[in-house]
């Protein structure tokens, strides 16, 4: 009996093992289900389906007259899902070879038995996220929909793509560093920085399923939230400007084989900045924009900043331009340090007014040595009331403070003063000279500088920059108007004789300083050439700067390096700007085009208006909206250019923006060489339009 | 044979135990269907998917299992040693022979087939156990027990030198059965023992248990410090334990592979990483936990159709049920479950031989771990260790050994009434 109960307590306890695992376990599935259910069917959720961001189109940036200067082109990735729906065997089987070779015909990348091969490769995969192709353009895929099986249907059909917006810069090397790009993972430059918010809108969402090999696929045809997408800038920019001020500095940088330069033109009243450019020599003859020097290199300023030095102590009453000032032989000595004068031997005796025009270093630097002795803060401040020092309320990110040493600090000594005096021991970026310089010109009153105009959502304004004041009256009008004189005096009996022209007049000044560099301090004779001012003389409508670093070749003086420069730009805004001109216009047309003046083939008002304004008789008894132009030593005429819609409009001869204006009207796509005018399109003129095409344009 | 003899025959067989093999491996057929169901081969008789291939394996195990009933019972007892030698020498040869599949070199591959040994070792084992144990030894013996470990041993060694610890794991299972043949209580206090000494040594570190089992130990003495006879007993009680947490730490850090320890950290709670070694079971729980009460329904399970949980066909298949057929799904299949074990254990205590009644034990007790262990590594019981759902997982050489497992249990039961040696 004893082992009987032995045994059958053995087997209820075998029983009774069963019972606790089978309690066990179901109350552990019953936990799982009902207790925990929640959380276990929410991750299920989260993990089959998810919401993933569409990228909203970003914004546009135009040119002040409209051009467009930065764009989003939607660009398409193509996969397919072979095991759609509507893709059955039957079907894959009998039309592979056709939509093999209809992809193949229409990228042009693999022949069509590779296509095929890979597709039913794909398919014995059972790959529902085949990638097709990369990189397809709205036409294309508009195209690829209407292929053999794809145009069974949507998602059924298994063509899916997904929208990847490309950005580009239609007018590629037009200031591209103001521009800007946003790249992930790099500090953001230029516009695209700055306004990176407006552009960039709201992504939407998409719901997206995982399918089986973890792919996730987008679930419904639409996205559940649609994109915001980005508003566009309207820049100060003006192209025509832009492109003229690029060229100019670039052959001036070629021609001197200098290390980089930057150009700056602005308009006085608004201080909206019309161009900006920045080159840097990547090897010899070749430059390129790679950094805004403008904006983001401080420098000693060198003699364009005695300006400064004037209009403080005219304003202070320590001299007057009449004041009379020993250049002693060209030497100056400030304890155990000379400045010099560029001219051996100095100018002598000369009134103060005489020694801005020479750019005379011992002449000013006496002066604001002698008259503001102890009372070198009274200087500063001085300066300060000028606004320098001050960081400008620019869009644009990466511009550096102003360095200026202030008295009784160890920074200051003895030589400090007097150098400051002629633009060194103090740095500041050529765009806050500029301000400066443009304050002069538009009678005290400073306005910042600014590179955007508005923003705009559909053509609809959405916020209008207005000019910055930044001091409502800089100086007096007697110093302002005074040190207006003394510009003009540079250019007519100064350092920049060379740039003066009957026809206009151009004030500024001329700046060459020597850069200290390095180990070898100033010893090793790198020198910065700069000419600032404002033109018209008379009635300033633009201020510019142009800065040149390090050049190597014919010569490096201001007047010489960077005055030419200053002087084709303000000869080509001051003819094309027609508010500008009055009675002598026709001299002027006569001055820097010997011949009857060219012009591109483009618009009949404009064009018409232009020579009417220069006095020059180009009658057009025609109806046409484009004009093509002939000229011979007796005159100009006009012939109509035929644009007929559907067909390649004729863009030989015309400027770049008529060009791509007319080009992107017929739906074709403009990829620009050079600059200038165009010389060639690679699709004849008169044939069919074929939408979306690439026609490629040589400017010359 | 005469017609009587058929009918003889037939009647002899348990009915019930028959149709709860059919049951359950016709709910494992459709549920491999599911889980790796596929739209572009939608036929689940579609021989190029797992629910193809296991509707063969099922044919072949049916044809194996009446084979099994046809052969005369005599031969299992006769020859239960050379059954067991002979899947010894395939344990032995699979270490030069076999093919490396997930980390393990257990698989013979002939052809497009493959073959796994340790399956078929399992009912050798049952069985030369049984034959040995019913031979007239005294279980109190020493040299009894020495012998029967041995023979459990050997396999589960060969087995373990495969690299496959979850198969070589089964073998506990015996213990079972030689508890239920007179082995001491004792035995299975050890077991637990060593059971929680194995997680106190990967919970906490080793001093800290170490200093906890000497001030235990401490108070134990002091408390009975009158009672000459328990000192012995206190001081050997703790120097086992003590030896037990150092000796786990080294097997646990020395002998099991970083695989192996993800997953008994992972279950333990010390370290969670639901992309690394925990992603299997938090994929099985998600896919279990979201089937609420009646399910998603036949081949609506979401986290079964997008192949979220790996393995799905072979250890994972109870993710399947608890999915598409929730809780009253799974609660119904461990009651199959129990309903089997219960009818197996019933069985065998109605045999007059002790080798019946042994092999039966084995049989169930070989059954309830691989049931134990396998829901519970889905539903984040146990630590993950592959080995398949009886019956249900896909996969022919568990299908065919846990058929000819039970099916002799099936025939010995048949022959009952004759005493078989």
């Amino acid at each position: 009996m004893n082992i009987r109960k032995n045994i059958i307590l053995r087997v209820y306890l075998a029983f009774f093992l069963l019972a606790i695992v089978a309690i066990g376990i179901i109350g552990r599935v019953f936990q799982l289900q009902n207790i925990q259910g929640e959380k276990w069917r929410k991750l299920s959720d989260s993990l089959t389906t998810k919401l993933v961001n569409v990228a909203a189109i970003r914004g546009n940036i135009y040119s002040s007259d409209g051009s467009l200067l930065a764009t989003s082109l939607p660009e398409y990735e193509l996969r397919f899902d072979l095991m759609a729906e509507k893709v059955t065997d039957e079907i894959f089987n009998s039309k592979v070879d056709s939509l093999a070779y209809c992809l193949s015909a229409l990228f042009k990348d693999k022949s069509a038995a590779d296509y095929e091969r890979k597709m039913i490769a794909a398919r014995n995969h059972k790959e529902r996220y085949y990638l097709l192709k990369r990189n397809v353009t709205y036409l294309e895929l508009k195209e690829i929909r209407t292929f053999p099986i794809f145009r069974l249907g949507k998602n059924k059909g298994g063509l899916l793509f997904i929208q990847k917006n490309k950005r580009i810069q239609p007018f590629k090397s037009l200031a591209p560093r103001l521009i800007g790009y946003k790249i992930d993972g790099v500090q953001p430059v230029g516009l695209e920085g700055a306004f990176d918010k407006e552009l960039g809108g709201e992504p939407g969402k998409r719901l997206m399923q995982r399918i089986s090999g973890g792919v996730w696929m987008p679930l419904n045809e639409e996205d559940e939230i649609a994109a915001k997408n980005g508003v566009d800038i309207i820049s100060t920019l003006d192209v025509n400007y832009q492109d003229v001020a690029q060229k100019a500095l670039n052959q001036q940088l070629i021609k001197h084989d200098a290390h980089h330069g930057c150009v700056v033109l602005m308009e006085v009243a608004t201080g909206e900045i019309k161009a900006i450019a920045n080159l840097t020599r990547i090897e010899k003859g070749i430059y390129k924009e790679t950094y805004n020097y403008a904006v983001g290199e401080a420098t000693e300023p060198g003699s364009t900043f005695k300006l400064a030095s004037y209009l403080a102590a005219l304003e202070d009453g320590m001299f007057d331009t009449s004041t009379v000032q020993n250049t002693t032989g060209g030497i100056a000595v400030f304890g155990s340090h000379k400045i010099k004068d560029s001219h051996e031997g100095g100018y002598g005796i000369i009134p103060m007014r005489r020694a801005f025009e020479l750019s005379s270093n011992v002449a000013i630097s006496k002066q604001i040595n002698d008259r503001y002795n102890g009372k070198a803060s009274l200087f500063i401040n001085r300066l300060k009331a000028f606004g320098i020092g001050e960081d400008l309320p620019i869009e644009i990110a990466g511009s550096p403070k102003t360095r200026i040493i202030e008295p009784n600090t160890p920074a200051w000594n003895d030589l400090t003063l007097p150098t400051l005096a002629m633009g060194y021991a103090i740095l500041m970026t050529p765009l806050k000279t500029l301000t400066l310089y443009n304050a002069v010109a538009n009678n005290g009153i400073m306005v910042s500088p600014k590179f955007v105009r508005e923003l705009r959502s559909g053509g609809q304004l959405v916020k209008a920059y207005e000019p910055i004041i930044i001091r409502k009256k800089i100086a007096s009008d007697a110093s302002l108007g005074k040190m207006r004189k003394l510009m003009e005096g540079v250019v007519k009996q100064g350092t920049a004789k060379n740039l003066s022209t009957t026809i206009y007049s151009i004030a500024g000044k001329t700046g060459t300083a020597v850069i200290a560099g390095g180990a070898g301090g100033y010893a090793n004779k790198r020198y910065l050439a700069s000419f600032c001012g404002y033109f018209p003389a008379d009635f300033p409508k633009y201020s510019m700067i142009v800065v040149i670093t390090d050049p190597s070749m014919s010569g490096y003086y201001g007047n010489v390096v960077a005055g030419p420069i200053f002087k084709e730009i303000a000869d080509k805004v001051y003819a094309t700007s027609l508010t500008m001109h009055n009675d002598n216009a026709n001299a002027l047309a006569v001055a820097i085009a010997p011949t009857y003046p060219d012009a591109k083939s483009g618009d009949k008002t404009k064009t018409v208006l232009a020579y009417q304004k220069m006095g020059i008789k180009a009658p057009a008894n025609f109806e046409a909206a484009y004009v093509t132009i002939d000229k011979d030593e007796n005159g100009v005429s006009l012939s109509p250019k035929a644009m007929i819609a559907g067909l390649v409009p004729n863009v030989v001869g015309m400027g770049l923006q008529d060009a791509v204006y007319l080009i992107e009207n017929e739906g074709m796509i403009a990829v620009v060489n050079g600059s200038g005018k165009i010389t060639n399109q690679s699709i004849t003129a008169g044939a069919k339009v074929n939408k979306g095409s690439r026609i490629v344009l040589d400017l010359r | 044979m005469s017609n009587l003899g058929q009918n003889k025959f037939w009647k002899s067989i348990d009915m019930p135990i028959i149709l709860l093999y059919i049951a359950l491996v016709l709910i494992g057929w459709l549920n491999i269907y599911a889980a790796v169901f596929d739209e572009s081969h939608a036929s689940i008789f579609d021989l190029e998917k797992n629910y193809g291939k296991q509707l063969l394996w099922i044919a072949t195990a049916l044809f194996i299992g009446l084979m099994v009933l046809l052969i005369d019972s005599k031969f299992f007892s006769v020859f239960s040693f050379g059954i067991y030698g002979i899947t010894l020498l395939m344990l032995v040869s699979v270490l030069f022979f076999g093919k490396y599949v997930n980390g393990s070199r257990s698989w013979f591959e002939i052809g497009s087939f493959r073959l796994q040994p340790a399956e078929f070792a399992k009912f050798a084992t049952a069985l030369v156990v049984a034959k040995y144990l019913s031979s007239g030894v005294k279980m109190e013996r020493f040299s009894t027990k020495f012998s029967v470990l041995g023979l459990i041993g050997l396999p589960m060694g060969l087995i373990l030198l495969q690299g496959d610890v979850g198969s070589a794991l089964t073998y506990v299972a015996f213990i079972l059965v030689l508890y239920r043949e007179g082995l001491s209580g004792m035995v299975l206090v050890i077991g637990l023992l060593i059971g929680i000494a194995f997680v106190l040594s990967l919970l906490f570190a080793k001093a800290a248990i170490l200093i906890s089992i000497a001030i235990i130990t401490a108070i134990l003495l002091y408390n009975f410090r009158r009672k000459k006879k328990i000192i012995p007993v206190i001081i050997a009680g703790a120097a086992l334990v003590a030896t037990m947490v150092v000796g786990f730490s080294y097997v646990f850090n020395n002998v099991m592979k970083q695989h192996h320890r993800d997953r008994i950290n992972n279950l333990v709670g010390k370290e969670i990483d639901i992309k690394g070694a925990g992603y299997n079971v938090n994929q099985s729980k998600i896919a279990i936990g979201s089937g609420r009460l009646i399910g998603k329904g036949f081949l609506n399970g979401t986290q079964t159709k997008y192949d979220f949980v790996p393995e799905q066909s072979t250890d994972f298949i109870f993710c399947t049920i608890g999915e598409e057929y929730g809780f009253v799904g799974s609660v119904v299949l461990i009651g199959l479950f129990l309903a089997l074990l219960l009818r197996i254990v019933f069985i065998a205590e109605r045999q007059r031989s002790s080798l019946s009644r042994i092999y039966g034990y084995g049989v169930a007790s070989i059954l309830f771990l691989h049931l134990f262990v396998n829901i519970g590594m889905t539903i984040g019981l146990v630590p993950v260790i592959g080995i398949p759902l009886p019956f249900i997982s896909y996969g022919g050489s568990s299908l065919w050994s846990f058929t000819i497992l039970l099916f002799i249990l099936i025939k010995l039961d048949a022959n009952r009434q004759n005493i078989v040696k």
